[in-house]
């Protein structure tokens, strides 16, 4: 099966600093890819160069994205706009910061139709309603019509999912879509795009620093640290056998109900800022088992015996 | 909306309340003898005495107050000593050419300054930006009646597009008045659209770094659309409250250019009103100002509601 979208060695720059290097990774139609890592690890910047969406002064220095066969990365903004919002749609962590305050929530769902599908206004405002409806906003009628200030944090996050949903996408970028919101809210929202997936069809790239979140809804996981992937795998694998000391630390950190209450271990230090990556492995610096041959090469992807494949060359004795 | 709307009427009737209070004031506050002063150096006591008569001040101030209000409630501004007419006749005869002025001057500086403030902001650190914010910096700074003889000096009297002054009535001529008001007009406005390209250019600033701006983009919805919908709604709320502010200037500096371009205005009224000590006109003019002042307050208020619901609902 052809993937839907593929990511061949992107690498992303802002002027000479390069904040994304050699990531790879595919998603086929349908499934549910989670990219993790902790902040500053690349993830929401991936996902804004698949989008095209890319801040002032960021521009796509080397590697190809491919979305159903088209090279995106090489489209003008013409025509990227075309692909926006109808084949591949994006929602974001904020939901009150990413929805316009001064026009209904109604409006914000209609011109995606009304642009896309060249709807009139009333057929608009009344799939508007349905999309509500179908996101599980509670008096959508009503709400079709409200401002995004007289709506909760999770019908917000509805209301932006519903936008992204406007136009059947065969793919929804997720970035961090429950973070901001309460735990029971979260499962909620949660809840929603697994079900939504179904429906459509679509594949979801949901992007969280949190694994709870991924355990729950992604069948594959990429794990990126400072711009590159680390690890990669299924996410039963992943799981059950990390093979990167990154990635174990990651697992390690999840608070558990089970077992004496302890202190969390927590990862010393923080994940580099661009300007500053180390060479070689750029875990290297935080990582027990670093050896100094870890800061003479960048280490490449391969397969390990737990069915990941990892960019490490102490993922064996990390085990 | 409308709980809103009638809030702000009721805010604004203090205001009105005090400044018709001012306007009454003036006569009481000003050093020296009133009637001395209007009649002028050569007056005999019994001209004096007529005139006090005239104007009521030989009556207790309480009772020239209530006069005052009674006056006021019945459209009655007082009699002008100069020009023997009613006061109010006398404002409203050159209400239209300085209404006409302001407004016409208010529309060409936000209509303009929005547009460059939105260009520079877009292109921002770019030429074009550079180039508007320039622009904005020169018409800042270049004095109204300067820039105002330059204009017809160019298009009255060299190239004779534009005549050098004087109104025509829009009832009778719409082409004339247009064609009268456009020089005094852009004049008048020069400086407030530099004001308008600097407020709007740092608010689309702001706006356009905001996350429902890359919302918009990720919608695919075209770049026109993206500034001119979503971002441009949202900067406008500051640039709105400026307007305001500027209408106020604005209706200041039709006095001098009035005179530049010979219009026969409220401003010109005032100024000879002011020169010849004719007290009524000058309470009247007083009054006349600071209405149109609080009502284009009040029309910024309700616009305000207008572009932003979370004003509008009270949060």
């Amino acid at each position: 099966m052809s993937a839907l979208l593929r990511v061949e060695a992107l690498s992303v720059a802002f002027g000479k600093t390069e904040v994304l290097d050699g990531v790879s990774f595919d998603i086929a139609p349908g499934e549910v890819l989670g990219i993790v890592g902790e902040s500053g690890s690349g993830k929401s910047m991936t996902a804004l160069a698949m989008m095209g969406l890319l801040p002032p002064g960021g521009r796509i220095a080397s590697g190809r994205i491919v979305f159903e066969d088209v090279e995106v990365s090489r489209l003008p903004e013409r025509e990227l706009a075309k692909m926006r919002g109808a084949r591949m749609a994006m929602i974001f962590q904020e939901p009150m910061a990413s929805l316009n305050p001064v026009l209904t929530v109604g409006e914000q769902i209609a011109e995606v139709l009304r642009h896309h599908r060249g709807m009139d206004r009333r057929s608009a405002h009344n799939e508007a309603v349905s999309l509500l409806k179908l996101v599980e906003v509670a008096a959508a009628e009503r709400r079709v019509d409200e401002y995004p200030h007289q709506l909760s944090g999770g019908m917000r996050q509805r209301a932006m999912i519903a936008i992204a949903l406007a136009c059947r996408p065969r793919l929804l970028v997720a970035d961090e879509p429950t973070t901001a919101l309460d735990a029971t809210v979260q499962a909620g929202i949660l809840d929603l795009l697994r079900g939504l997936r179904q429906e459509f069809g679509m594949a979801v790239l949901l992007i969280t620093h949190d694994l709870g979140v991924v355990a729950d809804i992604c069948e594959r996981v990429v794990v990126m640290y400072a711009g590159r992937v680390a690890e990669t795998g299924d996410a039963g694998a992943i799981f059950a056998e990390p093979g990167h000391p990154y990635t174990q630390a990651l697992l390690a950190a999840i608070p558990r109900l089970e077992g004496p209450i302890g202190t969390l271990p927590a990862i010393a230090g923080v994940v580099p800022s661009p300007a500053d990556f180390p060479p070689g492995c750029r875990f290297a610096p935080r990582c027990p088992h670093a050896i100094p041959a870890c800061e003479a090469a960048a280490p490449v992807l391969r397969a390990l015996a737990g069915g990941t494949q990892a960019a490490c060359i102490r993922a064996e004795h990390a085990a | 909306m409308l709980r809103y709307a009638l809030r702000r009427i009721l805010a604004a009737l203090p205001v009105l309340l005090l400044v018709s209070l001012m306007s009454f004031a003036i006569v009481w506050i000003v050093p020296g003898d009133v009637a001395a002063e209007m009649a002028g150096p050569t007056a005999t006591a019994e001209e004096l005495a007529r005139l006090r008569e005239r104007l009521g001040l030989n009556r207790p101030w309480h009772e020239q107050l209530v006069g005052w209000y009674w006056a006021l409630a019945q459209g009655d501004l007082g009699e002008s000593i100069l020009l023997r007419q009613g006061v109010g006749a006398a404002i409203l005869e050159r209400l239209p050419v300085t209404l006409s002025l302001t407004f016409l001057a208010l529309g060409i500086a936000l209509v303009a300054g929005t547009a460059l403030g939105v260009v520079a902001a877009v292109r921002a650190g770019k030429g074009a930006d550079r180039a508007a914010m320039g622009a904005a910096l020169v018409g800042f700074s270049v004095p109204d009646f300067w820039l105002g003889l330059v204009f017809v000096y160019v298009f009255a009297v060299q190239l004779a597009w534009l005549p050098t002054g004087g109104y025509v009535p829009f009832g009778q001529d719409p082409i004339g008045w247009a064609r009268g008001m456009v020089l005094p007009a852009a004049t008048l406005a020069l400086a407030q659209i530099g004001l308008f390209a600097r407020m709007t250019r740092a608010a689309m600033l702001e706006v356009l770094r905001q996350d429902y701006v890359r919302t918009a983009r990720a919608k695919g919805m075209p770049g026109w659309v993206v500034i001119g919908k979503h971002a441009l709604r949202n900067a406008l709320i500051p640039v709105v409250t400026v307007a305001g502010i500027a209408c106020g200037v604005l209706l200041g500096g039709t006095v001098v250019i009035e005179s530049v371009f010979s219009l026969p205005g409220v401003g010109r009224l005032i100024v000879g009103a002011i020169q010849r000590r004719d007290y009524p006109v000058i309470q009247g003019g007083l009054l006349l100002t600071a209405t149109i002042f609080v009502c284009v307050n009040l029309a910024v208020d309700l616009l305000y509601a207008w572009l932003d619901p979370r004003i509008r609902h009270g949060r």
